[in-house]
């Protein structure tokens, strides 16, 4: 927690997508814009005006700005308390006059304070528009990591689903859903083939461009496979809600590990069946010639745990100088033991620690950054993005991830620090 | 509905102004906030955010200080913090929630100046008040503590209430060329491109150029300290640009205007009385790009309307637009009217309101209202503004 006591430096970031880090809790695509890439629905922020103007922003520049309403309070509405009223009817004129699929109420940091907005007002505009109309927060001031903010984020899109009226389940034996991406996992990618092998039909939702009505299909299916954090707190609520089990099962590097991966999945699964061979056994891997001795600085925020890929590239010649997180779990520290036999010193920055905020760290030697962790406090380093859905998972995620580097030094030629 | 906006986010807020205002002095600025509020100011108000460092902090408060309170805490921290960077003052800025939890900023403030040798400036700005009056505050807060009667004389002048706010950087940058160009030196920039040093000579100067509403205040104040005489107004087209510009030479503004077309400097005079203007934008601006168009271009019928809230500026009357807007639904019947042939305000106007497009609408961006999104265009000011704007008015 980053308490007061730890005044959080408002660095000056050297490019956009550093932004986004300025808090451990304010991501660039905040809860606003998750309710708003659904596709018909609609949003009402209430708060102070100065609240109001960054989420109206990130809705312009995400084009979704006529979709964003705000209800602009006043000193003496906090003050006096007597704004639920006003607000429903706010909710009830926008849900007739656009008639969206579902209605975001966003309340800020101040009415967390005040508690003046209460369950009633979404309930009675629900009641009156016949539209589920549910609350979401975007507050700051609430330190709390269980769950995440970006799990938190990631159930928004179960909203529409929650509305009793819609909860009537058709027949979803067979089918499994995959949960933690945004966007669809296609057919190609490991993850899914083997699920098919398996006699499995698929379903990966694409979040971030559906309907409310689209939404509803998340109730359809037999078990989930959440293969992101983010996805956790939404398996966790159709679990406790609709029975609907799942498995969590993050992306690893080491082939040894994604090996050990769909054992457990099968395990799972309930099919010993070892007809189903693993998908492409251990691939080959590129040719890494021109990436040895490269030097890498590895953040959260990459598909699995950073220090298990720095073992990983560490095996592989490729030095890893540093890792950037915003904490050690208990799961990492399996990988620090390894780490600590590498060759090199491998430094670990926790990205919430203030000294580590405060210091702009200017003496790290990485030419390329994976994870945006990492890229926010290496300026001017050369990036590497995750690997695509098409190979986010399995066997693929090594490979691709060598691949996206080896066409970077191939395209652009060996980096200035690059000897 | 008074609150509801459905078009357009509300203008940059209190706190914003005074970031803003402090951002280019060196100071220790240290917003009480939980965090959120300085995204927005960094994000959506600060176009310099990217490319200039500024010691700006977040206190990050959170629900157990806001329940239990922890002034004493922030002091000691914000006490320690100065020990390290030994920063010229220390700024405290209040938020939405310290206003709402009571928190005493200068009660803080009193705290922290026991252990500091630099001035600390308290901001109990709140997020409910208009940006201005932020800027108006920091202003005065600066005057107050750093500048003090002397026997220098700088024959010059200081430019006031330029902040990226109002005033883009391209608009500024050609204002310092036409008031050089003049033969006026500037001596500095209240506050883009300003220093704290720089700024502490103020009082040492023969004129005060005040380019936005929430410059009025400190130029009223340093008027009846030090004497200072202040001219209101940004140099947009030939009139004005005269008017200015003879203001701080001493010279007759028609005479002025007769030596300046003997340089050859004199633009061919055009007319585009078939006009009627609509300006939609910060006070100064407004009527700046009124008396433009009135004595550029002879346009009579020039209406002018702010979403600024003026009240607590203490505007003369000549700089109170004719709408006050403050409900988005007048705006909209405002900007609507179709008695208007040319209306000038933010783009953001354009894209969300304007409902006609065979009238002409000329942009002017204006961050408090659109933050980042629109590129500054400097080509109003000066004599160029009026080929400019002639160009636009054909």
């Amino acid at each position: 927690m980053v308490s007061q006591r730890h005044l959080q430096p408002c660095m000056v970031p050297e490019r956009q997508n550093s932004m986004q880090f300025l808090g451990p809790h304010q991501e660039r695509y905040g809860v606003i814009d998750v309710a708003l890439s659904i596709q018909d629905s609609i949003v009402l922020i209430v708060g102070p005006p100065s609240c109001m103007r960054e989420p109206y922003f990130d809705a312009y520049f995400h084009d979704n700005a006529d979709r964003l309403f705000s209800y602009v309070l006043t000193e003496n509405d906090l003050i006096f308390g007597d704004y639920s009223d006003t607000i429903l009817k706010v909710l009830i004129t926008l849900g007739k006059e656009r008639k969206p699929g579902v209605i975001f109420l966003c309340t800020v940091c101040s009415d967390e304070i005040t508690g003046t907005i209460c369950d009633w007002v979404t309930e009675e505009a629900e009641s009156a528009l016949q539209i589920p109309v549910r609350r979401i927060r975007r507050i700051p001031i609430c330190k709390k990591h269980a769950p995440s903010p970006e799990q938190k984020k990631y159930a928004i899109y179960l909203t529409p689903c929650s509305f009793s009226e819609h909860n009537t389940r058709s027949d979803t034996s067979g089918i499994v859903q995959i949960l933690g991406e945004f966007e669809k996992i296609p057919k190609i990618n490991e993850l899914h083939a083997w699920l098919s092998a398996h006699g499995l039909q698929v379903q990966s939702p694409e979040l971030s461009s559906s309907t409310s009505k689209d939404l509803r299909r998340l109730l359809e299916a037999s078990f989930n496979l959440v293969i992101h954090p983010r996805g956790l707190y939404m398996a966790k609520q159709l679990e406790t809600d609709l029975g609907i089990p799942y498995y969590y099962i993050p992306p690893t590097y080491g082939f040894d590990l994604v090996r050990e991966t769909y054992k457990t999945l099968e395990n799972f699964l309930g099919n010993c069946d070892n007809s189903h061979a693993m998908p492409g056994a251990k691939p080959p891997l590129p040719v890494i010639d021109q990436l040895q001795g490269l030097k890498i600085a590895l953040g959260s925020g990459i598909s699995g745990s950073p220090f298990e890929l720095a073992c990983v590239l560490s095996d592989l010649g490729i030095e890893v100088t540093s890792i950037f997180v915003e904490q050690v779990t208990e799961f990492d520290q399996r990988y620090l033991s390894l780490l600590r036999e590498t060759t090199s010193p491998v430094k670990i920055f926790v990205t919430t620690d203030p000294d580590v905020i405060c210091s702009k760290i200017r003496e790290i030697e990485a030419e390329y950054v994976i994870g945006p962790d990492a890229v926010r406090f290496c300026p001017g380093v050369r990036i590497i993005n995750p690997p695509p859905n098409e190979a986010c998972f399995g066997y693929q995620l090594l490979p691709s991830l060598l691949d996206l580097l080896i066409h970077d030094v191939n395209t652009r030629g060996k980096p200035e620090r690059f000897t | 509905m008074k609150g509801l906006l459905r078009y357009l986010p509300p203008l940059s807020s209190d706190y914003a102004g005074v970031c803003s205002a402090l951002y280019e002095l060196g100071g220790l600025v240290v917003v009480i906030n939980p965090s959120g509020c300085v995204r927005t100011y960094a994000y959506v108000d600060e176009p310099r955010w990217m490319d200039q460092e500024s010691l700006i902090f977040s206190s990050g408060l959170c629900e157990q200080d806001a329940i239990f309170g922890s002034s004493s805490e922030t002091g000691r921290t914000i006490t320690s913090l100065w020990e390290k960077v030994r920063a010229p003052f220390i700024a405290l800025i209040g938020t939405p929630i310290p206003a709402l939890i009571g928190m005493d900023i200068t009660d803080l403030a009193q705290q922290i100046r026991e252990h500091v040798p630099v001035p600390v400036l308290p901001f109990s700005t709140s997020g409910f008040r208009s940006y201005s009056e932020g800027i108006s505050d920091a202003y005065c807060a600066i005057a107050n503590e750093f500048l003090s009667p002397t026997s220098e004389k700088y024959q010059g002048i200081n430019l006031i209430g330029s902040t990226p706010l109002d005033i883009g950087s391209s608009p500024l940058r050609e204002i310092h060329t036409v008031l050089q160009d003049n033969g006026i030196s500037i001596l500095t920039d209240w506050t883009m491109g300003g220093d704290l040093k720089e700024i502490a000579r103020s009082s040492s100067t023969t004129g005060n150029l005040v380019i936005s509403s929430a410059g009025l205040k400190v130029a009223v104040y340093m008027q009846e300290l030090f004497g200072i005489p202040f001219t209101v107004g940004i140099p947009i087209g030939r009139y004005l640009t005269d008017l200015i510009c003879s203001s701080f030479t001493g010279e007759n503004p028609e005479e002025y205007r007769i030596r300046r077309s003997r340089d050859g400097k004199d633009p061919v005079h055009t007319t585009h009385p078939q006009h009627r203007a609509l300006i939609i934008a910060e006070p100064v601006f407004c009527m700046s790009m009124k008396t433009c168009l009135i004595h550029d271009f002879e346009i009579a019928d020039v209406a002018t309307a702010t979403l600024n809230d003026i009240s607590s500026l203490s505007l003369p009357e000549d700089l109170i637009p004719d709408h006050c807007i403050e409900v988005e639904e007048e705006l909209i019947q405002v900007i609507n009217d179709p008695r208007y042939t040319v209306i000038i305000g933010d783009p953001l106007f354009e894209r969300r309101i304007l409902s006609k497009e065979d009238r002409l609408f000329i942009p002017y961006p204006h961050t408090a209202l659109s933050g980042n999104i629109f590129e500054h265009t400097g080509r109003f000011i000066g004599y160029k503004g009026h080929e400019f704007m002639d160009e636009r008015l054909k």
